[in-house]
């Protein structure tokens, strides 16, 4: 048995060739797909859950191929926790319909919505097949080729216009695309559930208890909640469209803004799953200081985690506090990447700019400095009785759960799943940090709270290495300007015109990556943050799809919120920790 | 890398006599937070207090123009693309449109030269000048990229970041305010970011350490910087 998770092994695809002799396989360097006919497709799936162990559900989605027979490609991707194994499972939507998987994994149910959404496949036998993203009565289905980025401007708005006449340059389009009215709201409302106990209470979107702008509907008997369904959408941005009409450099500033409160960590999700398809290997030093920043971003993360969450539930002054060690970090992520959320600071091939002098210093302090706040904030919160009765024994997912909604992070953790990537398939320096996983007993709030306060510990650990270790590489180089596909500084464009030629090129046509599929995934604060790329082989991919690790966490909320009072709600979402950049994207 | 079980101690017993009558747990959270009430403040008193942004801060751009520190391939740049050499105060911008093309949402810029009328005799015949150069902020992302891009270090980041306007038209930003945000930061802030090359140096420190307001956020006792650890041995 390997330590490091990796494609499905030869054995295993003998015994399922075997089993199903129909199906082909399609390798590539860095992901292994089963293609399989759409009558065969759920007897596959169950095998593999079953007989291979292939129990974890990842992802699905569709790819766009509009001049192929059937048009739409449904991709699974598996995971078995045992033997450490992926797999994806590719099948052709025949008549634009593919059968619904619900029954065999409930996480697919969002998926399938999405995918319903975003491409108008139709999943036969899901239960409630209505949008996730768009409004009830939207007539597109924008991830298709044939929709333009910027949609069908319908709407006529010329007040946009009124301006001076010396602004000669940047007039708006005097006609917008539509937005939902209050009826389509409305039908989008009713179209979620069907109302069947006392009342209907909405909760958000725009309430700070929601956390961003997520829409709850509860089906409420008297103080308990019978069934609840959750509208995404008000931030969807469709970040997975504006893809394919940029490079992949170019990008990199979109990634900041799914998950924006830890806008490293998907900075370097993003760019090592581009590296490893372009074959560029970053030094050694850049390679550090990202595993560096990541941690940053981490315990930065679960600060502002810890402080509204304690808000959430009556504990005002730890928010105060927990926002005054953020704000330091905030300082040392502005003065090293230059932006204190969106930094934007990784880059293929290492880090656009190498540390600014005085970086390691401040961070030593801040290392020194921080146990002690940490030691603070669970004085105050780990033994308080009213944060005891608001937390312990409160939406407690089991492992069957996480397996079954593919949750991943802390979620996963917290109920005893050992599913951190950053072990299981160490990027960057991760394999060369020693760290623990902390995980949970029970699954509960107070577990996850827990989970989450260990892990900033693991964090000042990992940082501290860091540290250590970037001392000794002061002179390194931070950007691996000698591979092709990455961009040069200024200094080599300045030097040679080889560099110069190379920067022009990569500009103005972009990284040519060969035509290859990949499915890489980096450990987020929120969960697994996976990027599936289809490369055409042209300068922009093909299509990328966005696996959110907060995107499926949120959708256990509707489960294990039943039976319980709103109050109850707070807590649950609060400790789900979910995004809304990055659940909507 | 092992693995670490948390939680393993819950302990909830129920509260004790005593702890009902004197409100125990509640003393203890009570004593953290009073040692809190006899700290330093540490909040910045902000219109009349201000942080001083890091060098490396990425607020609204501005074009540098010619003041002597260019880079040494300036004057190849401009004779390639046949631009009339600028003297000093005129702006460094080439036309070359590198900043659109690096960056991903290019509507932003609108980059136009356009020939100089002077009769045929004239040094400068055939060679063009900037003409527009406009920046629509308000679809800005202040990723940085286009900066990077620009061979001559003529737009750059300043550390300006109060933009708000009460119209969008007050995000556009046409070639002569951007030259005067350009020359403000310099004349302000330029030794501390650029050397006489017009590149970032080494030297470029993380913040001003002496900078008061942003020693307060830090609870008044801000980190010491040390030799620079490039130079540390």
């Amino acid at each position: 048995m390997q330590n490091h998770l990796c494609w499905i092994d030869e054995e295993k695809l003998k015994e399922i060739k075997n089993k199903f002799p129909e199906i082909s396989i399609e390798k590539f360097p860095n992901a292994t797909f089963i293609y399989i006919s759409k009558e065969r497709l759920k007897d596959l799936l169950k095998s593999l859950k079953d007989e291979f162990g292939f129990k974890m559900f990842i992802d699905f989605t569709c790819v766009d191929y509009p001049e192929s027979e059937n048009r739409f490609l449904g991709v699974y991707f598996l995971i078995n926790p045992k033997d450490k194994q992926r797999v994806g499972v590719k099948c052709w939507a025949t008549n634009e319909t593919l059968p619904t998987i619900t029954d065999l994994w409930k996480g697919a149910k969002w998926a399938e919505r999405e995918a319903y959404d975003m491409f108008g496949v139709r999943f036969e036998g899901h239960e409630n097949l209505v949008r996730m993203f768009l409004w009830e009565g939207y007539p597109y289905y924008p991830l298709r080729k044939d929709f333009p980025r910027e949609g069908y401007k319908t709407e006529y708005l010329p007040s946009l216009n009124e301006r001076n006449k010396d602004y000669p340059a940047h007039n708006y389009d005097p006609n917008h695309t539509p937005l939902p009215t209050l009826e389509d709201l409305e039908r989008t409302q009713k179209a979620r559930i069907k109302k069947k106990a006392q009342m209907v209470l909405n909760w958000g979107p725009l309430h700070p208890g929601t956390h961003g702008t997520i829409w709850f509907i509860f089906d409420m008997e008297g103080e308990e909640i019978k069934q609840c369904d959750i509208i995404l959408g008000q931030l969807h941005r469709g970040i997975e469209k504006l893809a394919e009409e940029l490079t992949y450099t170019q990008f990199i500033p979109y990634t900041d803004r799914m998950d924006y409160i830890s806008a490293l960590c998907s900075q370097v999700a993003y760019v090592n799953t581009v590296e490893k398809l372009l074959k560029v290997e970053p030094p050694p030093k850049a390679k550090w200081i990202r595993t560096m920043m990541c941690e940053l971003q981490r315990i930065n993360s679960h600060l502002l985690w810890l402080g509204t969450y304690a808000l959430d539930i009556g504990a005002l002054t730890i928010f105060l506090y927990t926002f005054r060690e953020r704000e330091k970090l905030m300082d040392i992520i502005e003065g090293i990447a230059g932006i204190r959320l969106n930094s934007s600071y990784i880059r293929i091939g290492g880090v656009s700019k190498d540390l600014p002098e005085g970086a390691l210093d401040v961070i030593r302090h801040f290392i020194k400095d921080f146990p002690e706040k940490l030691k603070e904030y669970e004085t105050i919160l780990t033994k308080n009785r009213v944060w005891i009765r608001r937390n312990v024994n409160i939406g407690v997912i089991t492992e069957e759960d996480v397996y079954q909604y593919g949750l991943t992070g802390v979620v996963a953790r917290a109920s005893g799943v050992p599913y951190d990537i950053r072990a299981l398939q160490p990027t960057d320096a991760y394999d060369k940090v020693d760290f623990e996983i902390p995980l949970g007993t029970v699954g509960d709030c107070y577990d996850r709270y827990l989970v989450r306060m260990e892990e900033m510990r693991q964090s000042l650990n990992i940082i501290k290495q860091c540290v250590e270790e970037l001392e000794k590489l002061k002179d390194d180089k931070y950007l691996a300007t000698e591979n092709p596909y990455v961009l040069p500084t200024l200094e080599e464009v300045y030097l040679s015109i080889e560099s110069m030629v190379k920067d022009f090129n990569l500009r103005i046509y972009g990284e040519q990556a060969p035509e290859e599929e990949i499915y890489l995934s980096g450990e987020n604060p929120r969960g697994e943050l996976g990027f599936y790329v289809v490369s055409k082989g042209d300068g922009k991919p093909y299509r990328i799809k966005i696996r959110s690790g907060a995107f499926y966490n949120l959708q256990i909320f509707t489960e294990l919120i039943k039976g319980r009072t709103v109050a109850d709600a707070v807590v649950l979402l609060g400790s789900l920790d979910p995004v809304v950049g990055e659940t909507d994207r | 890398m092992g693995i670490k079980k948390v939680g393993l101690n819950r302990n909830i017993k129920p509260q004790s006599l005593a702890e009902k009558i004197f409100f125990l747990d509640f003393m203890k959270g009570l004593k953290t937070t009073i040692k809190h009430l006899f700290r330093k403040v540490i909040t910045v008193d902000f219109p009349y207090e201000v942080v001083e942004p890091a060098p490396r801060f990425r607020g609204v751009h501005g074009l540098r123009n010619v003041d002597g520190t260019e880079k040494d391939d300036f004057n190849a740049w401009v004779k390639k693309l046949k631009i009339k050499p600028p003297e000093k105060g005129e702006t460094r911008c080439i036309a070359c449109k590198f900043c659109q093309a690096a960056c991903p949402v290019p509507e932003i810029f609108v980059i136009k030269a356009k020939k100089l009328d002077v009769p045929k005799d004239h040094p400068h015949h055939g060679l063009k000048v900037l003409d527009q150069f406009d920046m629509d902020l308000g679809k800005c992302m202040f990723c940085g990229l286009c900066t990077l891009a620009c061979p001559t270090v003529c737009i750059i980041h300043t550390d300006i970041y109060d933009i708000s306007t009460y119209t969008r038209r007050g995000w556009i930003l046409n070639k002569e305010q951007l030259s005067q945000i350009a020359d403000d930061f310099i004349a302000r802030r330029g030794k501390e970011k650029y050397d006489e090359k017009s590149e970032w140096p080494d030297y470029q420190k993380l913040w001003n350490d002496t900078d008061t307001a942003r020693a307060k956020a830090w609870d008044n006792n801000p980190p010491q910087f040390g030799p620079n650890y490039v130079d540390q041995n």
